[in-house]
């Protein structure tokens, strides 16, 4: 049986990674994780339940796994030397926990003998660590190593028009904005095609709310980005900072899943994860 | 320079917490980022609203 994991977060990019995995795919994976930080993870359910409607509902296997012991390594394994090497990238929390997701998505890959993964990471989020090309290209080395196959399948989608200020206070527009027609360009556009989304722009609504974990830590991740970092040395050397600790990061955790490959219950990984 | 001041303080308390307090820390910092987000969003719609009104000679 073809099987792929998803990283499922609920909302409309992970989703539509979904959609498109189960035209080529006979049982998808559905992965959301949940930690000490990520608040109302059984949204998820919301647009999980209209894939099963789409797709029929023995496709997809939907499972909340428990990250909070891979987290707290991926933030803080070797905190002190780490602390002088990378200083305050320490608090890019996004990609230290999607780093402890893809960990996690790896065992469990390597337990149900899947060979394929994606996500929805998106190019238009590449500020946030965890979205960086540089970062996903890394994981696709780290994944192939245990010969699974990682893939960005909503990547290159563009990002929808966001909802304007004025919007949100109720002032109409001098100009009325037709909803486009046509192609799929965003990932809401794909999953209005595929019938999945009543709508093309859900992003930034409250329904988009209802229908995802919610976790507001990336507060700190921006602050030292937007405010202390990216101003004086620019976005280039920032990404640049951020992928040589990730990489770091991954080099640790290929040793502790090479040693969970073959030896999984005497593996430190195995008490972290269960 | 007020910014990267405020920003090297909270960044500076943020990297010497553990974990558990440095989430809490994180969704206060976040709470409080909305709250101010929300109360500029309703003092504009409540002017919005009052100088749309027809006693103000607006549109209603």
């Amino acid at each position: 049986m073809k099987e792929i994991a998803v990283l499922y977060s609920g909302g409309t990019d992970s989703t539509c990674a979904a959609a498109l995995a189960a035209e080529g795919f006979e049982r998808i994976h559905l992965l959301t994780y949940s930690r000490f930080g990520i608040f109302c993870a059984e949204h998820t359910d919301v647009n999980a339940a209209k894939l099963r409607d789409k797709f029929g509902k023995d496709k997809f296997v939907h499972r909340v796994i428990n990250i909070d012991r891979l987290f707290r390594e991926t933030s803080y394994s070797g905190y002190m030397p780490a602390l002088v090497k990378h200083g305050f990238f320490l608090l890019t929390t996004c990609g230290l926990c999607k780093l402890a997701m893809h960990i996690r998505t790896l065992a469990y890959c390597l337990d149900n003998k899947i060979s394929c993964v994606c996500d929805g990471a998106n190019k238009n989020m590449d500020y946030s660590p965890d979205q960086m090309r540089e970062f996903t290209e890394e994981l696709k080395k780290l994944y192939s190593r245990y010969n699974i196959e990682y893939t960005t399948p909503v990547y290159e989608f563009s990002h929808p028009e966001d909802i304007g200020w004025l919007d949100k206070l109720g002032v109409p527009r001098l100009l009325d904005i037709k909803e486009k027609e046509g192609g799929a360009d965003t990932t809401g556009d794909q999953l209005f095609k595929m019938g999945i989304f009543p709508r093309r722009n859900m992003k930034g609504t409250k329904e988009d709310r209802g229908m995802q974990a919610r976790c507001f830590q990336l507060v700190l991740s921006n602050i030292f980005a937007n405010w202390l970092y990216i101003p004086g040395r620019g976005l280039e050397k920032y990404k640049e900072r951020c992928v040589g600790l990730y990489r770091e990061k991954i080099a640790y955790f290929d040793g502790l899943i090479s040693e969970y490959a073959r030896n999984k219950t005497k593996s430190k990984l195995n008490r972290w994860i269960n | 320079m007020i910014k990267k001041i405020l920003a090297l303080i909270i960044c500076s308390v943020a990297v010497i917490l553990p974990w558990r307090l440095r989430i809490i820390y994180a969704e206060m910092l976040g709470w409080a980022a909305q709250a101010v987000t929300a109360a500029y969003f309703h003092i504009i719609r409540f002017l919005v609203k009052s100088l749309s009104s027809p006693e103000n000679g607006g549109r209603t």
